[in-house]
């Protein structure tokens, strides 16, 4: 089990991203509280050691994505709110960033996890292949599809 | 602006707020705790699946409060006991009193005087026969009845002996008798006990003209008498016929079987006088 100080310092330094990462998955507060205790109690009774900081990550990462799959397939998530209510759930989001927030949570789930990882996170193609066990090929695929969709959404010079 | 930027930008704004780190916090330093108990070393359930199994205590609980109320509150049987007091018992599973109900100012005065809630049936006719308020209406000629109804026949016919056997039965002469479950709630409808209201069924068979007010401004004493008159009347009168009929007993007449509601049992109601088969 991990330490009281490591831990505080794992919810400072990820919450972000953790909270990033289960709104465009769960889209509803309450499934993210969840979701977001489970992933750090994952981690608090995690024995395993990490290579680093950027391992460390990686494996919250994966960690989170898994915890948001399970959730939507379980019987005790809370009914999805409407994308609309994103707003209202984030309502110091301007506008704009609120209109490309919305054009990602649309997308299909699986371009979410690549556009996120490769547009925000900075992964590359294969970094993400790791991540999401998928082949290197189909991530570029997913890449290149979800940044076509995002672009019949948005327009403009993507 | 390039894709990398709008989405850096737009997921920039998203953020943890400090409650949420603070929950997290708060339930980790739970979980250490509870990890760290010895004799708790069990995963923790997540949060929601608590919230499913505290639901799950919670209907369980609310199903062993019906099952408990259905065993200690429900009626399922019913004791009236009639001389001139008419008074019902009305019992629970386990037999015990969970309720008395008067059916005339005479069965009100003892109701209101003496507590059997809760007694076993057996106890409770014994408090209320041997009470002193009980005890001017049992005098010499009067009828003391007992009539039991239950949905289970082996119920049923093990009530009638043990009340054919208790003191106060036997004591003063007193009768049992069985009746259907059906007939508890047209004798409740007509204001009347079970008791009172198997003899206005069978006095009725005789005199069509009595009705259910003239059975409750009388005691069983006088429906008893009434009914004597009508029993000798029709065994003087066509003898042969009663015997052919299987109505006469070795006791006197029987009056089971003579209507739909009234059970076989071994302990029929008499009218004839002759109760000795229970009350002595």
């Amino acid at each position: 089990m991990r330490s009281e100080i490591e831990v505080d310092r794992a919810v400072e330094q990820y919450s972000d991203m953790i909270k990033r990462i289960c709104l465009y998955h769960l889209k509803n507060a309450a499934d993210t509280e969840d979701v977001f205790q489970t992933v750090f109690l994952k981690y608090l009774l995690y024995e395993g050691s990490f290579e680093g900081p950027e391992h460390e990550k990686a494996w919250l990462i994966r960690v989170t994505l898994n915890a948001c799959k399970d959730y939507l397939k379980s019987f005790f998530r809370h009914s999805a709110l409407p994308l609309e209510e994103l707003a209202e759930e984030a309502a110091s989001i301007p506008p704009k960033q609120t209109e490309v927030l919305d054009a990602v949570l649309a997308l299909p789930a699986k371009y979410k996890d690549a556009i996120y990882l490769h547009y925000y996170e900075g992964y590359s193609a294969w970094e993400i292949s790791r991540i999401l066990g998928k082949k290197e090929n189909t991530v570029y695929s997913l890449l290149s599809r979800g940044r076509t969709m995002l672009k019949d959404v948005l327009g403009g010079d993507l | 602006m390039g894709l990398e930027n709008k989405v850096r930008d737009a997921f920039d704004c998203v953020k943890a707020d400090e409650g949420l780190k603070d929950a997290a916090k708060e339930f980790l330093r739970d979980a250490r705790q509870r990890e760290s108990c010895p004799g708790a070393k069990r995963r923790l359930l997540h949060p929601a699946a608590r919230l499913a199994f505290v639901t799950a205590c919670a209907m369980l609980a609310v199903f062993l409060g019906i099952g408990s109320y259905a065993m200690l509150w429900m009626p399922v049987a019913y004791v009236s006991i009639d001389v001139n007091p008419s008074l019902e018992l009305e019992l629970n599973r386990l037999d015990r009193v969970i309720d008395v109900r008067a059916y005339n100012a005479d069965g009100e005065e003892i109701a209101g005087n003496i507590s059997v809630k809760g007694l076993h049936y057996e106890d409770a006719i014994e408090r209320i026969v041997s009470s002193e308020k009980m005890r001017p209406y049992l005098t010499e000629d009067a009828a003391l009845t007992f009539t039991v109804a239950t949905a289970s026949a082996l119920k049923e016919e093990r009530m009638l002996a043990e009340i054919a056997h208790s003191s106060g039965c036997l004591e003063h002469g007193g009768s049992s008798v069985g009746a259907d479950m059906s007939l508890v709630g047209e004798a409740h409808e007509n204001g009347l006990s079970l008791g009172k209201y198997l003899a206005y069924r069978l006095l009725v068979q005789y005199e069509p003209s009595v009705t259910v007010q003239d059975c409750h401004d009388m005691s069983m004493s006088q429906l008893h008498g009434m009914l004597e008159e009508h029993e000798h009347g029709t065994s003087h009168g066509d003898s042969q016929g009663e015997h052919e009929t299987g109505h006469e007993t070795e006791h006197g007449t029987e009056h089971k079987g003579q209507y739909e509601g009234v059970q076989e049992s071994e302990y029929p109601m008499e009218y004839d006088g002759h109760k000795s088969g229970h009350g002595h």
